[in-house]
C-alpha cells in the first residue's frame, strides 16, 4: 500500500506542477491565483517528498516487486546502499531529480517574499513547467514505482563501484547543485517575460547561484574524491563524460556569479548575466541527458535505452530553446547600464566570463565532438585528456594569471599602475616559489615550476584581495581595523574561494608533477621502497563482508625504519554481480597520501602466493579536494552576507550603511 | 491486499490530495488579502543611491566620479520606479476552487489508468514469512534458501541449519551463498569432515571442475578427520593427475576403487575414469568429471548463474565482456535460440565497437 | 607549448608503476611506453586509457606497443598503426585536421567572439548624461518617500 501510495503521490505532484504552471502564469496580475499557485508548489514538492518515501522504504524493506527495487538493490547489500540505491538507479534519480525541482519551487514561495509580485508569480510559472516536463517523463517513461507481476527471490543488486559511502551522498549533493540554477533560470526567464532585468534582479538570483553554485562544487569534489580512492588508479579527474556534464554547469555557475556582481552593482552586463543564467540550468539538463541518453559510455552512466535518452533531449531542446529564442528576442531591448574603461573591474569580470565560457566550451566540444563527427561522417574519434590538457588548460591559465587583477580595480575606470603595484608583493612571491622550484627540482620540471608560481600567485593574490579592501598600508592603521571589522561576508567569501583555487591549483601541480609510482608483485615479508617510505606486505587474509567476499592485505608503512602507519586494502568479490572491485587504503601524511591497493593473487617465481601491489604517493594531494572545499565555504559565507538575506523591501539601519559601502 | 489496508490507502490518497487542495486555497486567500507592499525592487535601488551619497559624504568618491556615478543610479532608479506600476486585478476565486478540486480528480484518474490499484506491497521478510508457513515442496530451492536465511539470522550457531542453507542455495545456483554458509558452518564445528568436503565440492564446482588451492585444503582439512572419505580422496587424487603427478592420482583412485562396496553407484564412473586417465595419461575433462558428484545439480547451477547474467545484462547492458560471456555460456548449454538472441541484443549494441563484435563473433562460433 | 604539455603529461611516470610482469627491460623506453599508452583509449572500456585499464584487450595493446617499440619503431608510426588498425577512436587525443576543426577551433571562436563583444561594449559605453531638473525633482521626491 505504501508503494502504490508512492505512485499516486507521483502522478499528483504531476499533476499540481502543471496547474502550479497555469495558476502562476495567471497569477502574474492577479494576487489570488498567484497564491493558489504557491500552493500548488507547496503541495506538489509535499507530494513528491510521499514518493521519495516510499521509495526508500521499499528499497530498504526489499520489496522486490517494484522493478526499479529488483533492478537495483539485494538484501544481503548493508543498509546506507539499500537507502542510497533508491537514488542509484536511473528512474530513482529522476525522482531525486523532480524532488530538488519541486523543492526550489517550493523555496521560491517561501523565500520569495522580497520579490515583486509579478515576477515571483512568472518564475514559479517556469519553474511549475520545467517540473511538470521532468514529472511527465518520471511518470509516462521513467516510473520508478512500476510494479513486477513475478517478483524475484533475489534483487539484481547495485553495481558494487557505487556501494560507497562517498557516493551515497554525491548525487544528492550534485542534483541539488544542478536543480539549484533552475531558479536562477526561472527568474531569468521570468524576468525576459515581464521585460524588468535590472540591479534588483540580479541580487534577487545571487542567493541562488551561490548556493546552487556552492553544492554542485562540494557534489563534484565528493565525485572525484570516489573516483580517486574507488576506482584504484589514483587518478582524482578523468575527463570523463558524467564528470564534464557536471564541470560545465559550474564553470556557468562561476561566471554567472561574478556577471551578477556586475548588474547588481552597476547595473551593467544584464545581458550578460542573463544569457549565463540561461546556459547553466541548460549545461545542467545537458548533464542530465548525457548520463542517462546512452549515447556515452562512462563508469557513472545510467544505462537507459536511446528512447528515452531521446525524450529527455527534447525536454531539453523545449526548455533551452524557449529560454534562448526569448532571449534573442528581447536582448536588443535591454539597456547596456552604465559605461567602463578598458581597465576596470568590470572589464575584468568580462575577460572572466570569456575565459570560464570558452573553457565550458572546450569541455563540450570534447565530450560532445565525437557524437556529432560520428553523425556528420560516421568516422568515431575520441577526445581525451590530452585534448582537455592542450585546450581546457592554456585557457583556463589564462584566466588564472589574471584573476588577482580584478579585485584590485575600481569599477568604471581602475588603476592599472596602481594595482600591479599593489599587487607586487604576491608576484615577488609566486616567482620566488616558482624560481626556488626549478632550482630544487631537475630542470625540465619548468611547466611544474609555473604550476607553483601560479599557485601561489593566486594564495597571495586572495589575501591581497582583503588587504586592498581595508586599504592596508595606505591608511592609518586605526582605519584598516575598522574596515577590517567592517567587510562584509561577500568579500570574505570571494577572498576565500579565490584562495581555495590556488590550493587546487598547487594540489594539482604537485600532485601532477611528483607522484611516485610502485607495482610490484610481493609476497608475505617482501619490503619494497615507494619514495621516501617502505612498503611491507605483512600478510594478506580473508574477509567475509555482507554481500563480498575480499581478500584483505596487511601492510605496514615506515619512513627512516619507523613505522608511520598501517594499511588494509582489500580485493572484493561480489558475487551478485560478478564484479570485483579494490578498495584502497590511503596513509594520510599531512598534505600527502600514501595510497596502496592490493591486486590480482599470482605466484612467485618459487610458487609461493603473491600480489600485485600497488602503491603511490601523492604530495600535497589533500589540497585537490580541500580547495574546491574551501571554494564552496566561500559561497556559504558570501550566502550568509546579511545584505542578500535582507528581504531588498527592507531598510538598512544606518549604522549598516558604512559597512556595505566599504565593499 | 485486505479490505482495511485498501481503504487504508485510498484514506491516504485522500488526504494527500485534500492536503494539497488545501494549500492551493489557503494560499490563495491569504495572496488575495496581503496588501500591496510596494516594489521592493525601488527600495534596493534608493538605497544604492543611499549608499552612494553615503560614500560622497564621507569624502571617498572624487567630485568627478560623483556626479557620473549618482546620475547612473539616480537613473536606475527612475527607471525601476517607472517599471514598478503592475496591473493587479482582483477575482480568480473560482479558477482556484476549481483547480484545488480537479488536480486531485485528474490525479486519480491517471493513476487509475496507469498504477496498480489494490496492490499490496510485498517487502522480502514478509514473503519470507509467508514461504516459511508453505509446504517446503512447493518451493523453489531459491525460495527454502531465502527462508532459511532468515532462520539462520536467528540461531547463527546451528550447522545442521548452515548446512541445509548451503544445499538450498547449491541447488538454487547460488554458489558463492552455499560457500559462505558452510564456511560458517565448520567455523561452528571444525572438526567436522563432512562440512569441509562439502565445502571442498562447491570450490570445484565454482571454479568449473578444477581442484583449485582453496577445494584442496577444504579437502585435505576433511581428510584429517575422516582419512577413510571418499569424496576427498576423489577429488586430492584428482588434482594429483592435474599436477602432472599421473601415476600417484592413479594409485589413490585405485585404491579407493578397491575400498568401494559391489552396489556403489560411484563405483563404475570411476572405473571409467580411471580407464580414460590410464589411456590418454590426462586428467578428465572437467564436464564428464563433474557429472560424477551430482550431474543435474551441475547443470542447474550453471544455468542458474547464466540466468543469472542475463538478468544483470537486462538490467545493465552497459557490459561488453559480460555479452561475450553470455553468449558463449548459451552455447556451451546447447541454447541456440537464447544465444542467437542475445548475439543480436549485443551486436546491436555495440555495432560501432569491432572489438566487441569480434569478440562476440568468435564467442558464439567456438561450440558451434 | 605542445610539447611542454605532453612532457607534462610525461612526468607522471617517475617510477613505472605498469604490471612487473609486463614491464620492459630498458626504462627510457618503458617510459616512452607509458607515455603512449595514456594516448591510446582501451577500446572496450567506458573511457580509459589503455595505461589505466586492466581488460584484456588493454593488455594486448601494451603488448603491442611494447614490442613495437622493442623493434625500433617510432612514437608517430605506432599512433599511425594504431589509427590503420582500430581508426582515429584509438586515439585519445584527436588529430588536428579538418573534420575536426570545430573541436580545436569552438574554444578559441569563444574566446575571440567574447573579446569582440566587450571591444563593442566598451565603446558603446558612453558617459551618462547628468541628471536633468525633472529627474532631479522626482528623484527627490521618491527619496523623500523613503524617509516617511
Amino acid at each position: 500500500m505504501i508503494v502504490e501510495l508512492g505512485a499516486f503521490a507521483l502522478i499528483l505532484a504531476l499533476v499540481l506542477s502543471i496547474a502550479q504552471t497555469a495558476l502562476s502564469a495567471a497569477g502574474a496580475r492577479r494576487p489570488l491565483l498567484a497564491g493558489a499557485g504557491e500552493g500548488a508548489a507547496y503541495g506538489a514538492f509535499i507530494a513528491l517528498v510521499v514518493t521519495f518515501g516510499a521509495l526508500i522504504h521499499a528499497f530498504v524493506t526489499s520489496d522486490f516487486s517494484v522493478a526499479n527495487v529488483a533492478n537495483n538493490s539485494h538484501t544481503a547489500k548493508p543498509l546506507l546502499y539499500r537507502v542510497a540505491g533508491a537514488w542509484g538507479s536511473h528512474e530513482g534519480s529522476m525522482v531525486l531529480w523532480c524532488l530538488a525541482l519541486t523543492g526550489f519551487g517550493a523555496a521560491i514561495a517561501w523565500f520569495g517574499q522580497g520579490l515583486p509580485r509579478d515576477l515571483k508569480a512568472r518564475s514559479l510559472a517556469v519553474q511549475g513547467a520545467l517540473g511538470a516536463l521532468f514529472l511527465a517523463y518520471t511518470v509516462f517513461a521513467s516510473n520508478p514505482m512500476a510494479r513486477l507481476a513475478d517478483p524475484p527471490i533475489e534483487g539484481a543488486s547495485l553495481n558494487p563501484l557505487l556501494q560507497d559511502p562517498a557516493l551515497a551522498i554525491h548525487p544528492p549533493m550534485l542534483y541539488l547543485g544542478y536543480v539549484g540554477f533552475s531558479v536562477v533560470f526561472s527568474l531569468a526567464v521570468a524576468a525576459l517575460i515581464g521585460g524588468r532585468i535590472d540591479a534588483a534582479w540580479a541580487r534577487w538570483i545571487r542567493p541562488w547561484t551561490l548556493a546552487a553554485w556552492g553544492l554542485l562544487t562540494i557534489g563534484i569534489t565528493l565525485g572525484s574524491f570516489w573516483a580517486y580512492y574507488e576506482l584504484g588508479w589514483g587518478g582524482w579527474w578523468f575527463w570523463d563524460p558524467v564528470e564534464n556534464a557536471s564541470f560545465m554547469p559550474w564553470l556557468m555557475g562561476a561566471a554567472l556569479l561574478h556577471s551578477a556582481v556586475v548588474t547588481e552593482k552597476r547595473g551593467a552586463l544584464p545581458g550578460w548575466t542573463l544569457f549565463l543564467a540561461i546556459a547553466a540550468f541548460t549545461f545542467s539538463m545537458l548533464g542530465a541527458f548525457l548520463v542517462r541518453s546512452g549515447v556515452l559510455t562512462s563508469v557513472h552512466a545510467f544505462a537507459v535505452d536511446p528512447e528515452r535518452g531521446l525524450l529527455l533531449l527534447g525536454i531539453l531542446g523545449v526548455a533551452a530553446g524557449g529560454a534562448f529564442a526569448l532571449f534573442a528576442w528581447r536582448a536588443p531591448s535591454l539597456s547596456p547600464g552604465g559605461g567602463f574603461k578598458p581597465i576596470s573591474r568590470e572589464s575584468a569580470m568580462v575577460v572572466n566570463n570569456i575565459v570560464l565560457t570558452a573553457a565550458a566550451a572546450a569541455v563540450m566540444f570534447g565530450t560532445l565532438f565525437p557524437l556529432i563527427r560520428e553523425a556528420i561522417d560516421g568516422q568515431t574519434i575520441s577526445a581525451g585528456p590530452p585534448y582537455f590538457n592542450l585546450i581546457f588548460v592554456p585557457i583556463m591559465v589564462i584566466g588564472l594569471v589574471l584573476l588577482p587583477f580584478g579585485p584590485m580595480l575600481a569599477w568604471k575606470r581602475g588603476d592599472a599602475l596602481g594595482a600591479a603595484q599593489r599587487l607586487g608583493f604576491a608576484a615577488l612571491l609566486a616567482v620566488g616559489a616558482g624560481l626556488l622550484t626549478l632550482a630544487v627540482v631537475s630542470p625540465r620540471k619548468a611547466l611544474a615550476s609555473f604550476g607553483v608560481a601560479l599557485g601561489f600567485w593566486l594564495l597571495a593574490g586572495a589575501v591581497a584581495e582583503i588587504g586592498e579592501r581595508v586599504r592596508a598600508f595606505r591608511v592609518p592603521w586605526p582605519e584598516v581595523r575598522r574596515r577590517f571589522g567592517g567587510l562584509p561576508r561577500g568579500a570574505w567569501g570571494s577572498s576565500l574561494a579565490h584562495f581555495g583555487l590556488g590550493l587546487f591549483v598547487l594540489g594539482a601541480c604537485f600532485e601532477t608533477a611528483w607522484k611516485i609510482e610502485l607495482a610490484e608483485v610481493m609476497e608475505a615479508g617482501r619490503s619494497v621502497p615507494l619514495g621516501a617510505y617502505e612498503l611491507t606486505l605483512d600478510k594478506v587474509g580473508v574477509v567475509d563482508g555482507p554481500n563480498y567476499l575480499a581478500e584483505q592485505g596487511l601492510l605496514t608503512v615506515r619512513k627512516g625504519g619507523k613505522v608511520v602507519c598501517t594499511a588494509e586494502p582489500e580485493r572484493r568479490f561480489y558475487p551478485a554481480g560478478g564484479q570485483t572491485t579494490q578498495e584502497v587504503a590511503i596513509c594520510y601524511r599531512g598534505l600527502d597520501q600514501v595510497y596502496i591497493t592490493l591486486g590480482e593473487r599470482r605466484a612467485t617465481a618459487q610458487g609461493q602466493p603473491a600480489w600485485l601491489v600497488r602503491g603511490y604517493f601523492n604530495p600535497w594531494v589533500q589540497l585537490i579536494f580541500l580547495g574546491p572545499l574551501l571554494m564552496a565555504l566561500g559561497g556559504a559565507v558570501s550566502l550568509s552576507d546579511r545584505r542578500l538575506r535582507l528581504a531588498p523591501g527592507q531598510k538598512s539601519k544606518g549604522g549598516r550603511k558604512s559597512r556595505e559601502a566599504a565593499a | 491486499m485486505s479490505l482495511w489496508l485498501t481503504v487504508l490507502f485510498w484514506t491516504a490518497a485522500a488526504l494527500l490530495s485534500a492536503l494539497a487542495g488545501w494549500l492551493v486555497l489557503a494560499l490563495a486567500r491569504r495572496r488575495a488579502a496581503a496588501p500591496d507592499a510596494g516594489d521592493p525592487g525601488v527600495a534596493m535601488h534608493r538605497r544604492q543611491l543611499a549608499e552612494i551619497d553615503d560614500l560622497v559624504a564621507r569624502g571617498l568618491l572624487s567630485d568627478t566620479e560623483q556626479a557620473e556615478v549618482r546620475a547612473e543610479a539616480g537613473k536606475r532608479l527612475l527607471a525601476a520606479d517607472d517599471a514598478a506600476r503592475p496591473v493587479t486585478l482582483g477575482g480568480g476565486r473560482r479558477i482556484a476552487t476549481a483547480a484545488a478540486v480537479l488536480t486531485p480528480l485528474i490525479a486519480f484518474g491517471v493513476y487509475l489508468w496507469i498504477g496498480a490499484p489494490g496492490r499490496a506491497d510485498a517487502p522480502m521478510a514478509a514473503r519470507i514469512a509467508a514461504w516459511s508457513k508453505a509446504d517446503p515442496d512447493t518451493l523453489t530451492a531459491a525460495q527454502v534458501a531465502a527462508a532459511l536465511t532468515q532462520v539462520a539470522k536467528k540461531t547463527p550457531n546451528d550447522a545442521r541449519l548452515l548446512e541445509l542453507l548451503a544445499k538450498a542455495r547449491m541447488d538454487s545456483g547460488d554458489l558463492f551463498g552455499a560457500a559462505k554458509a558452510l564456511r560458517a558452518a565448520a567455523r561452528i564445528e571444525p572438526r567436522n569432515p563432512a562440512l569441509w568436503n562439502q565445502l571442498g565440492v562447491v570450490f570445484v564446482w565454482t571454479s568449473g571442475g578444477e581442484v583449485g588451492p582453496d577445494a584442496r585444503a577444504a579437502f585435505a582439512e576433511a581428510l584429517r578427520f575422516d582419512p577413510g572419505a571418499a569424496s576427498p580422496r576423489y577429488h586430492l587424487a584428482l588434482a594429483d593427475i592435474a599436477d602432472g603427478k599421473t601415476a600417484q592420482g592413479l594409485a589413490s583412485w585405485r585404491t579407493l576403487l578397491a575400498g568401494m562396496a559391489a552396489d556403489d553407484p560411484n563405483r563404475p564412473p570411476l572405473a571409467a575414469e580411471i580407464a580414460e586417465v590410464e589411456r590418454t595419461g590426462k586428467p578428465p575433462a572437467p564436464q564428464q568429471q563433474a557429472a560424477a558428484p551430482a550431474g543435474a545439480d551441475m547443470d542447474q547451477a550453471i544455468r542458474g548463474m547464466v540466468d543469472g547474467l542475463a538478468a544483470r545484462l537486462e538490467a545493465d547492458p552497459n557490459d561488453p565482456e559480460g555479452w561475450v560471456r553470455l553468449v558463449r555460456a548459451y552455447g556451451v548449454l546447447g541454447e541456440a535460440g537464447k544465444r542467437d538472441a542475445a548475439l543480436a541484443r549485443a551486436n546491436t549494441l555495440y555495432k560501432d565497437q569491432p572489438q566487441v563484435l569480434a569478440a562476440l563473433k568468435a564467442a558464439s562460433e567456438k561450440v558451434q | 607549448m605542445k610539447r611542454l604539455l605532453i612532457a607534462l603529461a610525461a612526468f607522471a611516470c617517475i617510477a613505472a608503476a605498469s604490471d612487473p610482469s609486463e614491464r620492459m627491460a630498458d626504462p627510457a623506453q618503458e617510459a616512452r611506453a607509458r607515455n603512449l599508452f595514456r594516448q591510446v583509449r582501451c577500446l572496450v572500456c567506458q573511457n580509459e586509457s589503455i595505461d589505466d585499464s586492466t581488460a584484456d584487450l588493454a593488455h594486448d595493446l601494451r603488448q603491442v606497443i611494447r614490442e613495437q617499440i622493442a623493434a625500433g619503431r617510432t612514437d608517430a608510426e605506432i599512433r599511425a598503426f594504431l589509427v590503420a588498425r582500430y581508426g582515429e577512436f584509438a586515439l585519445l587525443k584527436p588529430a588536428v585536421s579538418a573534420p575536426n576543426a570545430a573541436l580545436w577551433g569552438a574554444p578559441i571562436l569563444v574566446l575571440l567572439v567574447g573579446g569582440g563583444l566587450l571591444v563593442l561594449r566598451l565603446r558603446q559605453g558612453a558617459a551618462t548624461a547628468a541628471l536633468s531638473p525633472d529627474e532631479e525633482a522626482r528623484l527627490a521626491q521618491l527619496t523623500r518617500e523613503e524617509r516617511d
